[in-house]
């Protein structure tokens, strides 16, 4: 990481560098979306700075945040400074990003994978698809509102009795106290869920609502029967 | 699909009839792909024209995982990532929380660290060329190079009490002290494991069929190779030094006289030559850390807010048995703060970007997986080239499904 | 990776004459599944089961395989027996070797017995505890503690 990255970002931009952090030594810089493909630019081909090293490319939501949700971040380095820099940019849901994915190649792959797991668009990305995931899944798994265990199957599950999971495989089988339910506390509700709790919407959300429909079917069917046998 | 002649006239004289590209599928469940990965390609008799390479198939939810444990608990994910080498990622993780809190691990857990990390990319150089030459035909390497595994996973089994997925690594140390004949045993096994390759490398280095199977395939160059992100020996390949351990050393890395092989053009074989030449320096670098190893002395850092207390005091005491409970069941917990942390991994640049809120579950980790920028480059490799080229060129990038997909 | 390891020199699958990898699901009478299998795999894997002749063999290499391990979240599918018939689970994260041995010559028992129903490999005991409950074989329980 390289304070003289800084300097000279802060001297050609000024003011559109928002704000500069060196938190243990990781030197970053944030910028507003519409000057980040200039910066990435600008670090690539002055040569101060001379980042010609792509090193990766990711977001992180903060949906409890005022203000923009995403933070879209670039890792580049130098390999004749031997320099690294972090630049920052914070994005509102739905708000699309300027791709530089010409710039560095290695941003293709990883705009897609952003794109894939949050949902953030990249304008002028070549060829901007699901990368891990498939076609058919809906949803960004890593938005903190997607819940962990919603699974989305293509194929068609064998209905067989005696496969389901057994213990100590259950729903349950992470660690109740430090599992935040992120799908309550953005509804503003508990923020440490209980252990039991965990279950029942664990339980709650694998029964699909067709299923939950078909059963409330069933219990009303029974219901009839014996009301007619009465 | 279209015909495309214009594609055909410019680039095959030698075709006698003008034929249409032909599209391949190539994987997921290919066994020339240890790893799954689909590989689309329109070819031109035996020519890749166009290649779409999609990985994802392996696709495990890493990263979601990891939000809801404890920091600790994410060490199991981390083995499985590159199940080939898991205490490099232990240790990568590990290291990347202790800069989060600011930890220094005692000197000798930083030497014990880095003589198993090196052990864990001896086994992935072997399994990776090893399988790399059995796919272009040559079984004989593959076998005698995982008899050499063997001799290395017996010692990291006696460390650690695991084969593959250790779980060793913990924030602020190691799970376990070194035991006391572990530096014999090391350095017993080490001249064996060097003479096999050496076996090897003569069966292989100098075979006209294995040359001609990966000399000027695959060729990446060194401008593209940067902007691609590609780090590890598929950057080395073509002529960059860069090696994380030189460049930004961790650990005790500085200390050690090692050097950092690099290729001249970037081909499979270059790959192939800079990983074998690895494998001995890794050996140089596990030799010299053994004689500086302090004998004795604590692997871990004295801080009960972060290392489980010891097994007979918390059956013991009530102290002990509440800190366990503690660290046990919400986790230690970090201060607020994002920092990425980056290890020399098995295949290149292993970074950790890690965002705590200050609870003890992580909010974010990120990992930067080398082989999902070194696969990237695949395409590139690929183009102009044959089919039966993909096989040896795929087989030096060192695709690992768990890492590359998370 | 274990795969593998089951089959280099030291445990060597060829023993039991099983280490000829087919090339083709066609020409196969085992399916090996070795490792997680995600949402995105599965209709592959289906396909691969499907075009396997009959008589045909399902083996789930490792937890993970098996039902899903601690990969419990929207990408993995838990076990592959939601998708094909297993036969034979062989448990470890990854299994030991001597487990995939094991598994495998659990395999040959049940084609031999005409056995359909799908089996998981027993863990191995260490010789001192079979010869123990050998010796206490016929004895109350406790009987030795009371000489």
């Amino acid at each position: 990481m390289s304070q003289a990255v800084v300097e000279r970002l802060r001297e050609v931009f000024g003011e559109r560098i928002l704000e500069t952090s060196a938190f243990r030594g990781d030197d970053e810089v944030v910028v507003a979306p519409s000057d980040w493909v200039e910066v990435v630019t600008f670090l690539r081909d002055d040569s101060e700075t001379a980042m010609n090293h792509f090193g990766d490319l990711t977001a992180v939501d903060f949906p409890e945040r005022e203000g923009p949700r995403f933070d879209v971040l670039i890792f580049l380095r130098s390999i004749e400074k031997r320099a690294r820099i972090r630049v920052r940019t914070r994005l509102r849901d739905g708000e699309p990003l300027a791709s530089v994915s010409s710039i560095y190649a290695g941003a293709n792959w990883a705009e897609r994978e952003c794109y894939d797991m949050f949902g953030i668009r990249f304008e002028g990305h070549p060829d901007l698809r699901r990368i891990l995931l498939y076609e058919e899944f809906e949803g960004h798994p890593l938005r903190k509102d997607y819940p962990i265990d919603r699974a989305q199957p293509i194929v068609e599950y064998r209905e067989v009795e005696g496969i389901e999971k057994l213990p100590p495989f259950g729903i349950e089988e992470g660690q109740p106290f430090a599992r935040v339910d992120w799908e309550s506390r953005l509804a503003g509700k508990d923020l440490q869920v209980s252990p039991s709790l965990a279950v029942q919407q664990g339980q709650r959300r694998m029964l699909s609502d067709s299923a939950i429909a078909e059963a409330e079917e069933a219990a009303l069917e029974s219901a009839r029967e014996s009301a007619g046998e009465g | 699909m279209e015909p495309r002649d214009e594609i055909v006239e410019s680039t095959t004289e030698t075709l006698e009839l003008p034929t249409e590209p032909m599209r391949l599928v190539m994987g997921p469940a290919h066994p020339a792909m240890h790893g799954t990965i689909r590989m689309v390609l329109d070819l031109v008799g035996e020519t890749v024209i166009e290649a779409d390479v999609q990985p994802g198939y392996l696709h495990r939810g890493f990263e979601k995982s990891c939000e809801r444990g404890t920091w600790a608990q994410v060490f199991p994910y981390t083995d499985r990532l590159n199940y080939v080498s898991p205490m490099l990622n232990n240790v990568g993780y590990a290291l990347a929380v202790e800069k989060l809190c600011g930890i220094e691990v005692p000197e000798r857990g930083q030497y014990y660290r880095v003589v198993l990390g090196e052990l864990a990319r001896i086994c992935d150089h072997l399994v990776c060329n090893g399988a790399g030459a059995m796919e272009v035909g040559a079984f004989t390497p593959l076998l005698w190079l995982l008899k050499a595994r063997e001799w290395i996973f017996d010692v990291l089994e006696a460390e650690t009490g695991a084969r593959v997925t250790h779980s060793f690594g913990r924030i602020g140390g190691m799970a376990k002290p070194p035991t006391d004949d572990f530096a014999e045993r090391v350095r017993a096994a080490l001249p064996k494991v060097l003479k096999t390759v050496s076996e090897v490398e003569a069966l292989l280095i100098g075979n006209r069929i294995f040359m001609d199977r990966t000399q000027g395939v695959g060729v990446l160059p060194k401008e593209r190779a940067l902007s691609l992100g590609a780090t590890g020996p598929v950057l080395r390949a073509t002529g960059v030094p860069y090696d994380v351990r030189k460049d930004a050393p961790y650990l005790v890395y500085d200390r050690f006289d090692f050097e950092v092989p690099v290729g001249e053009d970037g081909d499979a074989w270059d790959r192939f030559s800079v990983r074998l030449e690895e494998i001995r320096q890794s050996a140089r670098i596990i030799e010299q850390a053994l004689d500086q190893m302090p004998t004795s002395g604590p692997v871990s850092v004295d801080d009960p807010r972060v290392m489980l207390p010891e097994k007979d005091e918390v059956y013991t005491t009530i102290e002990a048995t509440i800190a366990h409970f503690k660290l046990v069941m919400e986790g230690f917990k970090p201060p607020p703060g994002e920092v990425y942390s980056f290890t020399e991994g098995g295949n290149g640049e292993l970074g950790f970007y890690i965002v705590s809120d200050g609870s003890g579950t992580p909010y974010r980790v990120r990992v930067r997986p080398p082989c999902f920028y070194n696969l990237q480059g695949c395409r590139d490799m690929i183009l102009g080239q044959t089919v039966a080229d993909i096989v040896p060129t795929f087989g030096t990038i060192n695709m690992i499904g768990g890492e590359c997909d998370r | 990776m274990e795969f593998f390891g089951a089959n280099s020199p030291r445990y060597d699958l060829a023993r039991f004459g099983a280490e000829a990898p087919r090339f083709s699901p066609r020409q196969s009478d085992v399916l090996w599944v070795v490792g997680t299998i995600s949402q995105r795999q599965g209709p592959v894997l289906k396909r691969i089961y499907e075009q396997m002749a009959e008589p045909k063999w399902v083996i789930a290499f490792g937890t993970c395989a098996s039902c899903g391990g601690f990969y419990d979240n929207y990408a993995t599918i838990p076990g592959v027996d939601k998708v094909i018939p297993t036969d034979v689970y062989i448990p470890g994260c990854p299994p030991r070797p001597e487990a995939v041995l094991d598994g495998l010559m659990l395999l040959m028992k049940k084609i031999e017995t005409g056995d359909r129903e799908p089996r998981v490999v027993p863990p191995r005991e260490l010789p001192e505890v079979t010869r123990l409950r050998a010796s206490r074989q016929g004895l109350p329980v406790g009987a030795e503690e009371k000489k």
